[in-house]
């Protein structure tokens, strides 16, 4: 629902427009994405899960979502598999479900079976039986995610080829420090500036209303930027909207660019390109990709309405939407604190749960309690109740917590436990840095035991990272950390001779506060514990894989398929890295992370083949009698690019009669083979080269 | 995708306009005829494969048409040199 009394400053509220969901239709408004468009129209469920079918809600607000696939429009103009949190909502929008939830199911009509359905369990059952050949096609069409298209995309693609000396990959606090770092600092050096999203600013957008000296920050430093921008010979060039997917050797980045979602980008009679794939090749590259957050787990923890902490607080600020009215939230850190506070700011009924026993808080946690909001410290949620969306929780005490280094299987929760009432739960699990990009070609992580998460490693020729995927999660420290960076970026590139560097305080690295994974023996051998939700993955087919002999997280991955899909795990991957460690007995710094790959995020074929299509595909040579061959109603087979008669029916011939007719005719009369694409032109002699020139 | 320096453009192309065409300083034998099976084999197809700095041969297929040589970490790609022939042969080559 809408939230009356917030209003929001990126939501155009004069420009309605209406839009269809699996055949319905509603009303939503310039600025909302597909996500926050539905939530205020109190829709709780976007599709149903790959393999159980069952019924899924929003988890994030982002790049992040594994739950909400949806697949735009109809005929040349549709997409499937977009995330609704990415799509740009435009009057007349039209989407369905991957898998619609409102609809009969097979999959969630068999739910008391899933229980003996775990990983592998198709591969198993019917390849031993050896009917896969015959049961895989009916299978297949079960699972899986939107229906593949079945027109030709009508829509157009460019690539563009960009040259800077600094890449900026994110445009969040530490992004816009660093660009704007380099172009005060340097006369010369061109600066090009990432985004995913629609406008600048990334996590910052959510602190306005609880820190006025952040807006403030924002303003002035993105008037910078634009002043930057729209000088004469601009050094700066700003892509909103534009994923940086890829990074290939020798800083080489390719970034999509959406120029619109799904609607027709005809205007005028002029078609514009639907998305630009710009390859851009940098000096220098800084990474400023933040961070996701990761969810707790907890028994049924994928029903509806069971969201991230930082990404209910989105909604809430960015788009003044919120999917419940009495809300719990739970956590291991202090992000679900300034939720808590932006909640309670709206006058929405919430309570903390946090698994942190009491004493050594920080800052934000008294300031949350001075604000009169309910806190609990030192329980944890067992399960979620609820049949699809969540009713309530179940609590119980959290003792024993033991110190690293032997802190797996160390949790316990107390026997006894009791209820609590909620209709939106959110969850942090603390925060996964965005280090893919870095991983693409060749960066390693590690794990870093103070920040409790995998961050890129510390240094690599032409590359720096700062703010949130360094671990550097307030904003003001991320200031510092990217002014760092973009002086030690400076210096490599020869422009300034000695960087001076800012020292940060040691405390802005553990930021929100994260506390260990948090993976009690009661919780994780429960069912239903869900890690990937994309893939329908749980706790116990982790262990499953392990007891069977999987003990390489590679391994383990394939087995489960846990981090496939679309959303290549980005919420499910280190949770579930934390699980295998957890039943291995081993730290997770020895379990490490799978290899992230290009791409990042989706990418369309279309923009891959940008206009190299139809006739531009490929040259196509014509011999000189290409003509004489038409008129005489060739068909043509395509020799390295020569266009060769192939053969000429007459009369409703098939190949192998109008072949055997004319093998006759050469027998008994005369043939005659165009074969001059074969032939090579010597020319010798003393005046060759006058000749040719 | 590499960025490679050619020696006789003077200039710093993208990968797509160069081949490789293998290893560095692999000389033809003198008397082939005299060599054993094993030898000419070891002269046509095998190759150190060596992890680290490695010279190789590169050609710029859509530039001058030039061989050259590139000494190339196999580990992080990173183009150390470049080099003619001539320049660089088997006894200096570090």
């Amino acid at each position: 629902m809408r939230i009356d009394s917030h209003k929001s400053s990126f939501i155009d509220y004069s420009q309605p427009l209406s839009f269809i969901f699996n055949d319905k239709s509603y009303k939503g408004y310039q600025g909302d994405t597909l996500a926050s468009a539905l939530i205020a129209n109190n829709v709780r469920f976007f599709a149903r899960s790959f393999k159980y079918g069952r019924k899924r809600g929003l988890m994030g607000a982002g790049v992040e979502e594994p739950n909400a696939l949806v697949s735009l429009e109809i005929g040349g103009r549709y997409t499937p598999n977009m995330k609704a949190t990415e799509v740009l909502l435009y009057d007349g929008l039209s989407a369905v479900s991957s898998s619609n939830p409102n609809s009969f199911d097979f999959r969630a009509m068999i739910k008391p079976l899933h229980r003996f359905m775990p990983a592998g369990f198709y591969y198993k059952t019917f390849i031993k039986q050896k009917v896969w050949s015959i049961v895989e096609d009916r299978l297949r069409s079960l699972s899986g995610f939107s229906k593949a298209p079945s027109k030709a995309d009508e829509d157009v693609y460019d690539h563009v080829f960009q040259h800077a000396e600094v890449l900026v990959v994110g445009g969040g606090v530490s992004g816009i420090t660093a660009a704007l770092e380099i172009l005060n600092l340097s006369k010369t050096a061109r600066v090009i500036l990432v985004d995913e999203r629609e406008s600048l600013g990334g996590e910052l957008l959510s602190e306005f209303s609880t820190d006025e000296s952040s807006f403030v920050w924002y303003e002035d430093n993105v008037n910078k930027l634009l002043k930057f921008k729209n000088e004469e010979n601009s050094r700066l060039k700003i892509l909103t909207s534009s994923t940086a997917y890829a990074w290939y050797d020798h800083n080489y980045v390719e970034v999509l660019q959406t120029h619109a979602s799904g609607q027709s980008t005809q205007r005028e009679g002029v078609q514009s390109a639907r998305k630009v794939l710009h390859k851009i090749r940098a000096k220098e590259v800084i990474l400023a990709t933040g961070a996701h957050e990761r969810p707790m787990l907890f028994e049924t923890n994928d029903l509806a309405n069971i969201m991230l902490s930082q990404s209910v607080r989105r909604y809430l600020e960015e788009f003044g939407v919120i999917s419940g009215r009495k809300v719990i939230l739970y956590g291991n850190n202090d992000s679900i604190y300034s939720t808590a506070i932006s909640l309670n700011n709206n006058s929405i009924n919430c309570k903390v749960i946090d698994v942190r026993a009491p004493g050594s808080e920080s800052e934000i946690v008294l300031k949350a309690k001075d604000s009169g909001i309910d806190i609990l410290q030192g329980y944890a949620i067992r399960k979620a109740n609820g049949i699809s969306s969540v009713k309530g929780v179940e609590i119980s005490q959290v003792e024993n917590q033991a110190k690293p280094p032997h802190w797996q299987s160390q949790w316990r929760l107390t026997k006894d436990s009791q209820t609590l009432e909620c209709d939106l739960l959110a969850t942090s699990g603390g925060f996964n840095p965005v280090v893919h990009l870095d991983c693409h070609c060749g960066g390693k992580t590690y794990f870093d035991e103070y920040s409790q998460a995998f961050l890129p490693q510390k240094n690599r020729k032409n590359r720096k990272v700062c703010g949130a995927v360094n671990s550097v999660g307030f904003w003001r420290d991320a200031i510092l950390d990217a002014k760092n960076k973009a002086q030690q970026s400076l210096e490599s590139m020869g422009e300034v001779k000695k960087a001076s560097i800012q020292q940060l305080n040691k405390e802005c690295s553990n930021y929100y506060k994260v506390d260990r994974f948090f993976t009690p023996i009661e919780i994780v051998n429960k069912p239903k514990v869900f890690i990937d939700m994309q893939n329908d993955v749980t706790t116990l087919d982790v262990a499953l894989a392990i007891r069977e002999g999987y003990q390489s997280i590679e391994h383990i991955k394939r087995y489960t398929a846990m981090g496939f899909g679309t959303d290549q795990g980005k919420t499910g991957n280190i949770n579930g890295i934390a699980v295998a460690a957890e039943f291995l007995d081993v730290p997770m710094s020895e379990v490490g992370t799978t290899t992230f790959r290009p791409a990042y995020t989706g990418v369309d074929f279309g923009a891959m083949a940008g206009r190299e299509v139809g006739d531009f595909f490929d040259p196509q040579r014509y011999t000189t009698i290409h003509n004489s061959h038409v008129k005489s109603g060739a068909e043509f087979e395509v020799v390295g690019q020569w266009y060769r008669p192939w053969y000429y029916p007459k009369d409703g011939e098939d190949m192998h009669q109008a072949v055997n007719r004319e093998c006759r005719a050469v027998r008994n009369s005369l043939g005659m083979m165009d074969a001059s694409t074969l032939g090579k032109i010597d020319i010798q002699g003393k005046d060759a080269r006058e000749f040719l020139s | 995708m590499f960025l490679i320096d050619c020696p006789y453009c003077k200039e710093s192309r993208d990968q797509n306009e160069f081949s490789p065409a293998g290893e560095a300083f692999i000389a033809r034998p003198q008397s082939p005829e005299a060599l054993s099976d094993e030898e000419w084999a070891d002269y046509v197809f095998y190759r150190t494969n060596h992890k680290g700095d490695h010279w190789e041969q590169w050609v710029h297929t859509a530039g001058c048409r030039k061989y050259f040589l590139v000494k190339r970490s196999t580990i992080s790609h990173e183009v150390i040199q470049v080099s003619t022939f001539g320049e660089i042969n088997s006894e200096n080559a570090s």
